[in-house]
């Protein structure tokens, strides 16, 4: 009996082994529950999408891929699920974490490992800024953002509303994490640049029940353009805000999350045609991609449709087109899970723009670039919202329509 | 920039009836179990969905469902305190706080598997409308919001105040041991306070539906101005946690105007220190509340 119970182990054992030499095993982590679900979980939907699209076409190698789930809600969950990934699942290689903050915590544990971090959603610049030789982030950075919105008030915006920068006033209103303080950042020292007066730079809690402090102070200002990072609940409170106070800008820009997603335009309906959100897009000119990249696209969109009944946002894209590119391009030229040849396929990766999806390319800052590990060729995008729908509006070489409703019209008539 | 003070002042007093409305059930279950409900805020956010869920599928005006809403949860309420809260009422303070913490997160983490953490939003006629009185908007939201927060509290008093229950609340509130020995019947007045207290919670929940996006954490954020307020407010006083609330949204308005808008809770809060150094039991509270009758 004893013997057959150590066969049956054995037998157990080998063929636990043997598969698990058959799969290529990722760690996928991401906040799946908490205050950062939803997007986490767009997020992770993506990289499922890449990963079945790759296992169908038989896999990395004759190997098929499986992600490994980890549920990063805050920054401490973040690390001991690395942790957990990274020494209790053995795997080298990890994507994730889309918010900054878990990412800071989830990719120290992998660099003092040694292994690759891929991350496909966190902003904040200091993330490339650590000298990490695993960290891989192929999201465009917080400061390109935020002086895409100054850019976008200065060279569309101002001209509409028939005035130079020096006679326009910008304020700029951001929720205090590090997400908000770095684009709000890079957008003020931007706008100096453009010769904009600064009413000023209000911070404030994203987490906060009321922000008409925040709206009538945007009143006393007088600003003509605003520029807000905003996370969620507050997004909605300032708009529906302004409006209760009849507070009126010639211009509003968001800088992504939430600006960018339908729940947005649900929650304020007509009201939401004219406001700006600069983020990436996952509906640049399809003219601007290489044919590769839009047939992806196209695979990507009817598979989200199919498995979660709605287009996929920008976030949800971002999630799938990190990850493939992850899968189908370094690991399949690293051919195996040593954190040395992957590290090299990923430095020698060179992707010329609208090689992917979301119309970036893929060239990663090398060993002693101040930005070691960032993707140099992801940029970000200024959309608009037109008739409930977000459209591309400037680069020129990317857009899809042409901006509308500068000067916003009062709010009596929007 | 002193202009700006009337309308500053109405913002601050709106907010703060609705701080109010969203603390008064929070005091009241602490005055008469004792116990610091840390699922109050997940309560609010169960009446958010079914606000939500009323008004998207059968177009239910979200102060209409508070009619509709405010039973059901206080039905909830009654089969919580038979589960969670009774079997813990005379255990250690660290026990009771990971009892109704963790049904607060079980209560998230269902709302996250039933209905995914999608931000959802009601769009009525008047979300985002409002009254011009002189240079001073009232927004229709928090003025209906601030009208039943103010009857809510009314009521709630007038009921602590002359019936025959209301009366036996208070003399629990007083002190729960001679209560019981009075002839209070503690274990149906338990269960009374709690249901009253999370249903007041859904009173509020339905009033912020127009205002809030609806999401399974919402609770979180909600909440803990109320914790402060009940503090401010004095435990277990109804009429302290309006006061409290009125206090604490005026404080954040005008210092989020006047000094800045990421510090107005600091400062708020720090306000809320200076109070209670002079008056540690708060506003409406007695002294050793949180001690007496307990043993």
């Amino acid at each position: 009996m004893k013997r057959f119970i150590f066969a049956a182990f054995a037998l157990a054992g080998s063929i636990f082994a043997a598969e698990a030499q058959e799969t290529w095993r990722i760690g996928a982590l991401y906040p799946l529950t908490g205050s950062l679900a939803l997007l986490g979980n767009e997020n992770i939907n993506g990289a499922r999408i890449a990963v079945d699209i790759l296992n169908e076409r038989g896999g990395i190698a004759g190997r098929k891929i499986e992600l490994v789930q980890g549920d990063a809600s805050t920054p401490d969950k973040a690390q001991s699920e690395a942790e957990r990934l990274a020494s209790l699942e053995n795997l080298q290689i990890i994507t994730g974490t889309y918010s900054s903050g878990l990412s800071y915590a989830a990719s120290q544990v992998v660099e003092r490992r040694g292994g690759l971090y891929w991350e496909t959603g966190g902003i904040a610049d200091g993330l490339t800024k650590r000298g990490f030789s695993g960290y891989f982030r192929i999201v465009f950075t917080a400061t390109s953002n935020g002086q895409l919105a100054a850019n976008l008030a200065a060279t569309i915006i101002a001209p509409r509303l028939g005035k130079k920068p020096a006679d326009l006033t910008v304020l700029i209103v951001h929720e205090d994490s590090d997400y908000g303080t770095s684009v709000a950042s890079a957008a003020e020292a931007k706008a100096k640049e453009f010769g904009f007066k600064i009413a000023g730079r209000l911070p404030y809690k994203a987490s906060t029940t009321d922000l008409a402090p925040l709206v009538l102070r945007m009143r006393g200002s007088g600003a003509d353009i605003v520029i807000a990072s905003s996370y969620a609940n507050d997004a909605l409170l300032i708009q529906r805000q302004m409006k209760q106070l009849g507070v009126n800008v010639g211009s509003f820009i968001g800088t992504g999350g939430i600006y960018g997603l339908p729940s947005f335009a649900e929650g304020l309906g007509s009201a939401v045609n004219g406001i700006f959100d600069t983020e990436g897009s996952a509906a640049i000119n399809p003219a601007s991609l290489s044919a590769e990249a839009r047939t992806l696209l196209a695979e990507f969109r009817k598979r989200f449709e199919e498995t979660q009944g709605k287009p996929p946002s920008y976030v949800g894209t971002q999630g799938f087109v990190g990850t493939y590119i992850l899968l189908d391009r370094v690991l399949r030229t690293a051919g195996s899970a040593d954190p040395s040849k992957l590290k090299a396929a990923a430095l020698a990766l060179d992707i010329p723009a609208g090689g992917t999806p979301l119309g970036w390319g893929v060239k990663f800052a090398g060993p002693g670039s101040e930005m070691q590990g960032q993707n140099e060729r992801a940029f970000p995008v200024a959309q608009q919202w037109q008739n409930g729908k977000l459209v591309v509006v400037t680069p020129e070489n990317v857009k899809t329509a042409d901006p509308v409703l500068v000067p916003l019209p009062t709010w009596d008539k929007r | 920039m002193l202009d700006l003070l009337p309308q500053l002042l109405v913002s601050g007093l709106l907010i703060g009836g609705i701080y109010g409305l969203l603390s008064i059930g929070l005091t009241l279950i602490f005055g008469v179990l004792r116990i610091v409900n840390f699922a109050q805020g997940e309560f609010i956010m169960l009446a958010m969905f079914g606000a939500f869920w009323l008004h998207a599928l059968f177009a239910i005006d979200p102060f209409v469902s508070i009619f509709i809403v405010t039973p059901l949860v206080f039905g909830l309420g009654l089969l919580a305190e038979r589960i969670v809260i009774k079997p813990i009422l005379h255990a250690p303070h660290a026990m009771q706080i990971f009892a109704t913490f963790g049904l607060s997160v079980v209560m998230q983490n269902i709302a996250l598997t039933f209905w995914g953490p999608d931000y959802r939003s009601v769009q009525t006629s008047y979300s985002s409308q409002s009254f011009i009185v002189g240079n001073v908007a009232i927004s229709a939201t928090s003025l209906y919001g601030f009208i039943v927060a103010v009857l809510m509290a009314g009521m709630l008093i007038a009921f602590l105040q002359f019936s025959r229950d209301g009366k036996a609340l208070r003399a629990m509130v007083q002190n729960r041991y001679a209560a019981s020995l009075m002839g209070v019947n503690t274990d149906r007045l338990n269960r009374l306070a709690f249901g009253a207290g999370v249903a007041s919670a859904a009173v509020a929940g339905c009033i912020l539906t127009p205002i809030y996006y609806t999401f399974p954490t919402v609770g979180v954020d909600l909440i803990i101005t109320a914790f402060v307020v009940v503090v401010l407010g004095g435990l277990g006083s109804v009429a302290g946690a309006m006061a409290g609330g009125l206090i604490i949204g005026i404080t954040q308005t005008l210092t989020g105007f006047y000094i800045s808008v990421e510090l107005k809770d600091v400062i708020a809060l720090v306000l809320f220190i200076l109070i209670l150094l002079i008056r540690p039991q708060g506003l409406f509270g007695r002294a050793g509340m949180e001690e007496v009758g307990t043993k």
